[in-house]
């Protein structure tokens, strides 16, 4: 291995450095995200089919979506879905709650 | 003291390494290297209201513990270095506020304890001071809410990352009674490899080790195999693989007899450390623990201590700033 400059190194280093699994994260992503914005279409049909109107029917989803998010972050299992998941978990509107239950938390 | 070739100190009077005390927390404990730390937490929190808080406890629980151990009056130790990695080196200052002792707060970011060493080697053997106290600790939780998310947000982590160690390493240096003697000091110099990603430490590390390992061996005349063992720290499994690539690309074999503080502290596979441990905790953890009981046990008797530094702060990776390195060694023998 020859470094002489600090291109070869950043080459060399490239080479040297294992690739994060991008497929498989977007597969997991994809899986995770899909589930989350299922589980809030359920919630909004279901508020629907109640009799609620749309606009309020929306504003359930979020709540329910945000307070279900804050409450297994409580729980500390959100990380481990947001490890798992990445951006699939972050993308929805989940992560807003995260920045709410993080700034709860003095940080 | 006399300079060898370029950089290299040798003591006149080696340098007594009397005492050390080391204490990590949970994620530590379950590792490999458990039995040899004197404290292992359950609880990161050590009971504290934050984690800045629980670090200075850290700090201060291991230096107490490092002096009542080197059986040396507290009013007898005439200067402290210690530091870590938070800003302003807050957990070391605030830690250490009621211990008494004239206080340097001293950031090398992971090499700050090799750093404090070298300082209190030269203070002992420049007559300055009799007894010295050398302290630095990290905390996993503090360290990645600094310099990179907040752990709640559940960010995915590279496979090149390394894993903050929650721990604190201290130890007494006295120009008096018995211990490893520290013999030869190797204060590096900045080297800047052009590394951007503050998720590949190692990589950015690297450089700077090889440039401080190789001058050791030219300045002293000495061979990787004099050395029982070389131990760099914190270089991770891809900074370790690319100081060997390095060394061996200017004639130097030290595949056989080095290993990393970062790479010995975790298990890789069973802890999902990715590239393995970091932070000014971790070569002061396994120094003070592991490397000082096998000298203890004679299993030891010449062993090359390097730590290494990314000398960046959360600023400059936004800003997209390159990692300057840094890697400082000493020379400890039986």
């Amino acid at each position: 291995m020859k470094v002489e400059s600090k291109e070869d190194y950043q080459k060399y280093v490239d080479k040297k450095t294992p690739n994060s699994p991008i497929l498989k994260n977007c597969f997991n992503a994809f899986l995770v995200g899909g589930i989350i914005c299922s589980i809030g279409q359920i919630i909004f049909e279901f508020c629907k089919m109640r009799g609620l109107e749309e606009s309020s029917s929306y504003t359930v989803v979020s709540i329910l979506l945000v307070f279900l998010s804050a409450f297994l972050t409580a729980l500390n299992i959100f990380n481990r879905i947001g490890k798992f998941a990445g951006a699939g978990s972050l993308v929805p509107i989940t992560r807003f709650c995260k920045f709410y239950s993080i700034s709860g938390n003095g940080i | 003291m006399k300079k060898v070739g370029n950089q290299s100190f040798l003591l006149s009077n080696p340098v007594k390494i009397v005492s050390t005390a080391s204490i990590v927390g949970p994620k530590e404990k379950e590792g490999p290297l458990c039995e040899f730390f004197d404290q292992a937490l359950e609880d990161e929190f050590w009971g504290e209201k934050s984690w800045e808080k629980a670090e200075s406890k850290f700090i201060k629980e291991t230096v107490n513990m490092a002096i009542a151990k080197s059986k040396i009056a507290q009013t007898d130790i005439e200067l402290c270095f210690a530091g870590d990695l938070l800003n302003q080196c807050i957990s070391s200052s605030f830690g250490l506020r009621e211990i008494n002792i004239p206080f340097f707060g001293i950031f090398g970011a992971c090499s700050t304890f090799v750093e404090g060493m070298i300082l209190a080697s030269m203070a002992i053997d420049g007559d300055f001071a009799t007894n010295v106290v050398c302290a630095s600790s990290s905390h996993f939780c503090s360290a990645e809410k600094q310099f990179r998310f907040p752990l709640e947000l559940g960010n995915q982590r590279p496979p090149s990352s390394q894993w903050t160690v929650t721990g604190s390493g201290s130890a007494v240096l006295s120009k008096n009674g018995t211990g490893p003697k520290i013999t030869i000091l190797t204060p590096g110099k900045i080297v800047d490899m052009g590394i951007k990603d503050a998720n590949n430490m190692g990589a950015a590390m690297a450089g700077a080790a090889a440039d401080t390992l190789l001058t050791h061996f030219k300045d002293t005349g000495r061979k990787p195999s004099d050395y029982d063992a070389i131990f760099s720290g914190d270089l991770g499994y891809i900074g370790k693989d690319i100081l060997i690539d390095l060394a061996a690309s200017k004639g130097y074999n030290i595949r056989a007899n080095y290993n990393d503080c970062g790479v010995l502290i975790f298990d890789k596979e069973k802890q999902d450390t990715h590239s393995g441990g970091s932070g000014c905790g971790c070569i002061a953890s396994v120094f003070s623990g592991y490397i000082y009981q096998m000298f203890q046990e004679k299993k030891y008797k010449k062993v090359l201590l390097m730590a290494t530094g990314a000398l960046m702060n959360s600023t400059s990776s936004q800003q997209g700033e390159s990692i300057p390195g840094i890697a400082h060694a000493i020379s400890i023998e039986a």
